[in-house]
């Protein structure tokens, strides 16, 4: 009997959360005629994505205790590389390896100086969100990157594999992956430990370092998957590209049940809470509310999310 | 190892560990002074530095604030927002001709109330700080939007309000006078208050205030409360200032505010701060993007800059800090 | 005879419930001025929860405390501070970055008036002259307080919590284990200082696991269990087999085990181990089927020699398994080599509180239970975690249970779990049984005595001279970062063990 107590704890995380989703769901399914309509519904999964992945990498991040305010950064300054490279005349296979490794490139500085010289994560990648951001100012001096939009390109953000977009499709297999690594690895077992106590982790074998520069290389890499994903769909990279972004993800992980002291961490959470800060956007559009109530809604619904998860851890732990 | 002569030195001794932090920091201002001088004629004369000093003002009113937050551990995202909500206030107030002096109120009173919202956040629903204050900021720049439905309020600007941004008093700037005043004020606080005392105190180890009897969730309300305010006074600063409000008013001022205060020395873990580190942090994150912009550097070049000044000013901490314990 | 009239503090009928259980049910005490009152029993018996009350920290759901007669409630800690109850708490409670004046005037701080009596700054003179005049008292010794005291160590921060407690006017010192992180000639101050209160009118409330502690040093010795209060007696009218049996509510006939094991060729040797300034040339061997002890005051470089060992921290010299020199960087590389150490601190260094029983067991040899070299079989993991739940016998309802739900006693069984997981040629403990109760501490003896017979070795750190001594079968005494001395066990006494840590053999 008590172990189906813990294992309903357990559940009950997300279950609050996903509940929130379907309530919204339903409420906009019946305020407005469109909501179900298979393009809006398309494109609502699509709008959420882009946050979806970089939220990916942040729950891996948040999980171990830390925070990477350079995703937006890096999303914009990868799509960049990517588009540059093609434009140039590159190979796109080539330009979206390049993309991807930039990502990954600057994921390993991050994890490098959190971990070698001892600098908090919060510094570290506000420093690196200055840095790249600086560099993708100096790439697009001259204007937006451009003239990439060659089809095989395009074809990754206008395509469609079984009905569904293919960015989409790639959130999928994305997902999958990622909850394997974080459910059913050593890597996701030491994430988890890391981010519950280091030093315990540290004494008993874990090689906190590298796990950690994995972590934020993770980060790096899923923030340039996005930033390519939305090069293609958005044919142009303009400066501004993925500012935000990072406050997004975090808010889609911390919706979803992660905490931001570590040790705690749900996929299935971000990917509820992308979901919910992308239906709250498409809900505004469809019942012609002005977008700027979308700020106060999702600030709101942070609120009430980590309270209630507050609330309930709290009432467990006096037990 | 540890005999007792060996005691009063090292009292001493501990003393002077923050001071070479703060001599670090102008060494390297000065150093960069003597370096500029040759590089650029204009840059040290006395009304340029006066003048980046007057564009520091504002982050360094926003500093000072957050030098108190992060000296309790926690963090304040929300006061570029509460920047923009008190001037907002202000402005939209004297736009309807209202008093000045009823209207500086309000604004203050915006930044005060704000503030202790995220105070009683963080205590009452006991939300970490970085996340109470994020959803402030999320929610206060909404409010700003649909307020001023992305219009900036403007036509607001009258005489004595003009002063408080414009004005001078003895021919020193009278933002720079309430940068003076705040400073001055605040550093009493800080070091010889017991308010200042149960600041350092909670940060350092929150049970040992707990159970000092110091009431832990006034405290952190006031803080928080106090951050609000000095995010109003420059908001209506800046209000003044610049003679219209912008929904986006102060956006991204929060991290320059940290940096400002990381780079003076302040711990992001708690229990250590100093203003004057605050003072200087802000002054060197304008006097570079000067410097930059009287060498012709694209401007483009200072956000790498100032990311990457960042880092080197805290990891050389961290490594002076290594050396010594080895 | 706890209902006489002049009785400073009096408890009746105390009953707290959390969700779930009751703390504390139905529950009386009673001290009076100038009277030491001891309060036993093991962890999770209610001591400390009773101790809140007094202290403002926690509010009794039903009963009446009285105070001098009158009935009181005592809101928070600055109430019981005002009605002259001054608590010396278990857990560490200073703040480090404050320096010791700082500290002991923490929450009512003096203060003078700047501009009239409306602006009030700190009057650091008097607070400093106020906590000299303290120390002189009390500590002739210390002096520098105005160095943060996170730079000083562990027994100058307990002095100072002493005084902090002692500068409020109390009639009421409730001291909750003050000798833990003491040595024993330390704890003797401590003692002497007790009977001043006591001759001053003071009452104390003393709580602690050291039962030896009590003869000789309190009045009266109040017994819990379970929430309630199961006995009152005189400490001329019992002994130490008699409290351990009240408190565990049976008898436990043999406290420590000592089974004959036959020692065996060496297994572990350490050479020139030396960190500046921490620990300084140290060596040490251990054989198989041998428990070896480090004795030593707090700060003598015990906990840092061992975190040198595994690589926790970095030093030079060397450390050789099996007669094989080893390169340890890492506690990784110490696990990979068989030896396994279980830290100091339970709570920050041992088990992951907020994770399941069975992520616990598995963190530190995870590989024995991966599908190549990333896939965890979970099968396999959980077959491995029951096995060794079952082995232990560690009391859990699954091991699905977070590990900070579990008693001190079967977290550290946990911990063990942890370590035997790693099949260690060598064990190292640091302080294993500091904080558990008697019960739980004989299992953990039992399970070493197991551990030795089938041929591995044990490097045993205690500050409990009668663990140690009933234990090791040799000791190594250090002070000040070297090892001063090497005994047999037959030569081993309290007493010699005690000069050597104190760097009495110098003089």
């Amino acid at each position: 009997m008590k172990k189906q107590a813990v294992a309903h704890t357990k559940k009950f995380d997300e279950l609050g959360i996903l509940i929130v989703m379907i309530a919204l769901f339903v409420f906009l399914a019946i305020a407005s005629p469109f909501f179900l309509k298979v393009e809006n519904i398309q494109n609502l999964l699509l709008q959420s994505v882009f946050v979806m992945l970089v939220g990916f990498g942040m729950m891996f991040v948040l999980t171990i205790g830390g925070i990477d305010l350079s995703v937006g950064s890096i999303l914009g300054y990868s799509g960049a590389v990517t588009g540059i490279i093609i434009a140039a005349g590159g190979n796109v296979f080539l330009g979206i390896l390049a993309g991807l490794g930039t990502g990954a490139a600057f994921g390993i500085i991050n994890g490098l100086l959190i971990t070698q010289l001892r600098i908090a994560p919060f510094l570290v990648t506000f420093a690196m969100s200055s840095v790249v951001r600086g560099i993708l100012l100096l790439s697009t001096t001259n204007g937006a990157v451009s003239g990439f939009a060659v089809p095989e390109f395009t074809y990754l953000a206008q395509g469609y594999i079984i009905g569904l977009p293919i960015p989409v499709f790639i959130t999928i297999i994305v997902f999958v992956i990622l909850l394997f690594l974080f459910k059913f690895t050593s890597f996701g077992r030491n994430v988890t430990a890391i981010g519950s106590n280091r030093e315990v982790a540290f004494l008993s074998g874990v090689s906190c370092n590298k796990i950690t520069v994995g972590v934020y290389m993770l980060s790096g890499l899923l923030a340039a998957l996005s930033g390519i994903l939305l090069a293609a769909r958005l044919t142009a990279v303009q400066s501004e590209m993925g500012g935000g972004y990072e406050m997004d993800a975090i808010a889609a992980a911390v919706i979803g049940g992660t905490s931001m002291a570590g040790g705690k961490g749900s996929i299935i959470g971000a990917i509820i809470g992308a979901v919910i800060l992308g239906m709250i956007s498409n809900g505004l559009d469809l019942l012609s509310v002005n977008q700027f109530y979308r700020q106060i809604i999702v600030g709101a619904i942070i609120i009430i999310a980590v309270a209630l998860e507050r609330f309930t851890s709290l009432k467990t732990e006096r037990v | 190892m540890k005999n007792n002569e060996m005691t009063a030195p090292l009292a001493v001794k501990a003393k002077k560990k923050i001071d070479r932090q703060l001599l670090g920091l102008l060494i390297f201002v000065i150093i960069m002074m003597v370096v500029m001088s040759f590089l650029s004629p204009s840059f040290l004369s006395v009304s340029n530095l006066t003048n980046v000093f007057r564009q520091s003002v504002f982050i360094m009113l926003l500093g000072f604030g957050m030098t108190f937050v992060l000296t309790t551990g926690g963090i304040d995202l929300s006061v570029g927002v509460m920047l923009a909500l008190s001037g907002g206030m202000s402005g939209w107030l004297l736009s309807m001709n209202v008093n000045i002096v009823p209207a500086v109120i309000a604004g203050i009173l915006v930044g005060m109330l704000v503030g202790a919202g995220n105070g009683l956040m963080i205590t009452k629903l006991h939300i970490t700080p970085f996340i109470a204050t994020l959803a402030t900021m999320s929610i206060g720049r909404g409010v700003m939007y649909v307020w001023t439905n992305s219009i900036p309020f403007r036509n607001y600007m009258v005489g004595g309000f003009r002063f408080i941004g414009q004005g001078d008093i003895f021919g020193l700037q009278f933002p720079i006078v309430i940068a003076i005043v705040a400073f001055v004020i605040l550093q009493f606080v800080y070091r010889c208050t017991a308010f200042g005392r149960h600041v350092t105190a909670y940060g350092s180890n929150e049970e040992s205030a707990r159970v000092s009897g110091i009431n832990t969730d006034k405290l952190l309300i006031k803080v928080y409360a106090l951050s609000g305010l000095m995010a109003a006074i420059a908001g209506i600063t800046l209000a003044s200032r610049l003679e219209t409000v912008h929904p986006e008013m102060g956006k991204g001022y929060e991290l320059d505010a940290i940096a400002a205060a990381i780079i003076g020395g302040t711990s992001l873990s708690g229990g250590k701060g100093t203003l004057i580190g605050t003072v200087l942090g802000a002054f060197i994150i304008y006097l570079i993007s000067n410097a930059l912009n009287l060498l012709n550097v694209d401007p483009d070049w200072e956000t790498i800059v100032k990311g990457i000044i960042i880092l080197i000013v805290v990891a050389v901490e961290f490594l002076s800090h290594r050396n010594k314990k080895d | 005879m706890g209902n006489s009239g002049n009785a400073f503090i009096e408890m009746t009928g105390i009953t707290k419930r959390f969700p779930g259980v009751v703390a504390l049910d139905d529950v009386s005490l009673s001290v009076s001025r100038g009277e030491v009152v001891a309060l036993v029993g093991e962890n999770g018996a209610g001591k400390s929860t009773l101790m809140k009350m007094l202290s403002g920290l926690y509010h009794p759901d039903e009963g009446e405390i009285r105070v001098d007669g009158r009935p009181v409630r005592i809101t928070d800690p600055k109430c019981a501070q005002a009605l002259g109850i001054s608590t010396i708490f278990q857990e560490p409670s200073l703040a480090p970055h404050l320096n010791a004046v700082q500290n002991v005037y923490l929450g009512r701080e003096t203060q003078k008036g700047l501009i009239g009596r409306a602006v009030k700054r700190l009057d650091e003179k008097a607070m400093l002259e106020e906590t000299q005049k303290l120390y002189a008292k009390f500590f002739p010794t210390v002096e520098d307080v105005l160095i943060p005291v996170g730079q000083l160590g562990a027994l100058k921060n307990r002095v100072i919590e002493i005084v902090k407690a002692l500068s409020i006017k109390c009639s009421l010192v409730i001291m909750d284990e003050p000798t833990a992180a003491l040595a024993e000639h330390e704890r003797q101050v401590l003692f002497d200082f007790v009977h001043m209160l006591k001759s001053q009118g003071i009452a104390v409330i003393y709580i602690t696991h050291h039962l030896r502690e009590l003869f000789g040093l309190v009045d009266r010795i109040v017994v819990m269990r379970d929430g309630k209060n199961v006995a009152e007696v005189g400490p001329g009218d019992t002994d130490e087999g008699d409290l351990v049996a009240r408190m565990v509510g049976r008898t436990i006939t043999n406290f420590i085990v000592k089974e004959d094991v036959s020692v065996g060729g060496e297994i572990l040797r350490v050479e020139h181990l030396t960190r500046k300034g921490v620990i300084d040339d140290v060596n040490l061997h251990v054989n198989r089927g041998e428990i070896v002890g480090i004795a030593g005051l707090a700060g003598a470089g015990r906990t840092e020699t061992v975190r040198a060992i595994v690589g926790a921290d970095k030093a030079s010299g060397t450390v050789s398994v099996d007669g094989k020199k080893c390169r340890i960087q890492t506690p990784g590389d110490a696990i990979a080599h068989g030896i396994g150490m279980l830290p100091e601190n339970r709570k920050l260094q041992g088990a992951l509180v907020e994770q399941d029983v069975k992520d616990n067991i598995t963190l530190a040899n995870l590989k024995e239970v991966l599908a190549g070299n990333f896939v965890i079989r979970k099968n396999k993991e959980v077959k491995t975690a029951k096995e060794y739940v079952q082995r232990l016998g560690v009391k859990t309802p699954t091991i699905y249970q977070k590990v900070k739900s579990l008693s001190g006693g079967n977290q550290q069984k946990v911990i063990l779990a942890k370590w035997l997981f790693t099949k260690p040629k060598v064990l190292i403990f640091d302080e294993p049984t500091q904080g558990i109760d008697v019960g739980a501490k004989h299992e953990i003896y039992s399970l070493i005595a197991d551990f030795v017979k089938e041929g591995g070795g044990i490097l045993l750190v205690s500050s409990e001279l009668p663990e140690l001594m009933g234990l090791a079968d040799r000791i190594y005494v250090m002070h000040q970062g070297r090892i001063v001395h090497e005994f047999t066990r037959e030569q081993a006494t309290e007493e010699n063990i005690t000069l050597y840590a104190s760097g009495g053999h110098e003089s």
